[in-house]
């Protein structure tokens, strides 16, 4: 009986398996398997098989040469796949937690935080500074979009008077911010400080616009929409009126 | 005899190829992860550590705070003060925004006694970027003609670039909003 030479030469049920089959090591063990029937035909096959057989490894046997022939095809593929799933997973795993980590980063969300928050700083103060008599409705309903708060109580307060005021002396006012930043940040509270260097354009019925600039501090509010002003004012100076130029030396009666 | 050969082929490149459809499947995972990861890190907001990074925000802070303090005060009777100020503070194209900013100070201070103090009331660093910031600033000034008696207060708001060399904030840019 040379049941050994078996091996690679029978087509056993294992080696029939479609190729969804995944472990190749479940094949090579199951050549092993012996069909008797097949037996006599072995010693013919299997120097046609073995198509380039290893001379040195003669002495193991037939069987060792067969399933050498096999492997050298096999195994190289099969390794170079497994490492190639190993290195992958490996980089999966890096670059995995290298997202997450960024994802949970406190000060990488603090920092998107302040960024939010000054946009909306910027956007609510221009839009404070922003009102043409031709649609104060429309204008006041953007003021109290921007605010929350005091701030938005005290314009639905004065909202009627105002829009009066300002239809009656056909004015529009823009403004532009110059340059802004926020100055605090508190993310438990949900409340930031802003200051902003303002542009404002008054244009009048009659007559040019005048532009003046205007020094302003905030106070802003986290709100569901986001953040809204819920305190603004002009930085006060100790005399005379904000946004005067650094340089120039105030005007001296002589 | 060849026909067993062929059925033994086709098995054995299962696995791999298998294999080789979860390494692509994890290479895609790890390059989307990577790209996501480098694009929260490599973002604006991540970049600018103002406020997140609290010790380096106040010293620029205090120091660009100091800087635009001593930079636009200035004592007719001790010119050399502000000029000490200026050789410590000022950098790059700072330099000649100064010059031209100041210059209007300059030419009055001898003949009307000026003694200009300027503080800073307000300040905000809005970005930082490794050695390079920005602030907003605004300062209070009070020039008094010595030569009439006379005091005028004014307010001022000024955007400073500001750049970290040898352990010092210095100011690079100025721009006073006036152009």
């Amino acid at each position: 009986m040379r049941a050994q030479s078996d091996e690679n030469t029978t087509p056993t049920p294992a080696e029939e398996t479609p190729p969804e089959d995944e472990d190749a090591v479940v094949d090579e063990e199951a050549d092993a398997v012996v069909d008797p029937e097949d037996e006599a035909d072995d010693e013919d096959d299997e120097d046609a098989e073995d198509g380039e057989p290893e001379d040195g490894e003669d002495e193991r046997g037939p069987s060792a040469l067969a399933a050498l022939g096999g492997r050298v095809f096999a195994r190289p593929l099969l390794a170079a796949a497994i490492a190639l799933v190993v290195v992958a997973a490996g980089c999966a795993v890096y670059f995995g937690g290298a997202w997450y980590t960024a994802a949970h980063d406190e000060s990488l969300r603090y920092s998107q935080m302040r960024d939010s928050a000054l946009v909306s700083g910027e956007q609510a103060v221009q839009n404070l500074n922003t009102l043409d008599y031709r649609h104060v409705d429309q204008g006041l309903n953007l003021w109290l979009q921007s605010s929350a708060g005091d701030l938005r109580n005290s314009i639905t307060a004065g909202r009627k008077t105002f829009a009066a005021q300002v239809q009656q002396a056909k004015t529009a006012t823009t403004a532009k911010v110059l340059d802004a930043a926020i100055t605090q940040l508190d993310e438990h509270a949900g409340k930031a400080a802003i200051i902003v260097a303002l542009e404002i354009t008054v244009t009048p019925a009659k007559g040019k616009p005048a532009t003046k600039q205007s020094r302003l501090q905030g106070e802003l509010t986290r709100t569901g929409a986001g953040w809204k002003l819920s305190k603004i004012g002009q930085v006060a100076v100790d005399t005379g009126a904000g946004g005067a130029p650094l340089a120039t030396p105030a005007p001296r009666a002589s | 005899m060849p026909r067993r050969t062929p059925p033994a082929t086709r098995p054995r490149l299962a696995a791999p190829v298998s294999l080789a459809v979860v390494a692509a499947a994890l290479g895609v995972f790890a390059i989307v992860a990577g790209h996501n990861a480098a694009g929260l890190r490599g973002s604006t907001a991540a970049r600018n550590t103002a406020l997140t990074d609290t010790a380096r925000t106040s010293e620029a802070n205090g120091q660009i705070t100091t800087a635009v303090a001593g930079l636009f005060s200035y004592d007719y009777a001790h010119p050399e003060k502000n000029r000490q100020a200026t050789r410590t503070f000022l950098s790059g194209n700072a330099v000649a925004q100064y010059r031209k900013l100041f210059a209007p100070v300059l030419e009055q201070a001898g003949k009307q006694r000026l003694v200009l103090a300027t503080t800073v009331t307000e300040s905000g660093v809005s970005t930082i970027q490794g050695d390079r910031a920005h602030l907003l600033v605004f300062a209070n000034e009070r020039n008094t003609a010595v030569k009439t008696g006379q005091t005028v207060f004014a307010g001022a708001m000024l955007a400073v670039d500001a750049t970290y060399r040898g352990g010092k904030w210095r100011v690079t840019g100025l721009d006073s909003f006036t152009e």
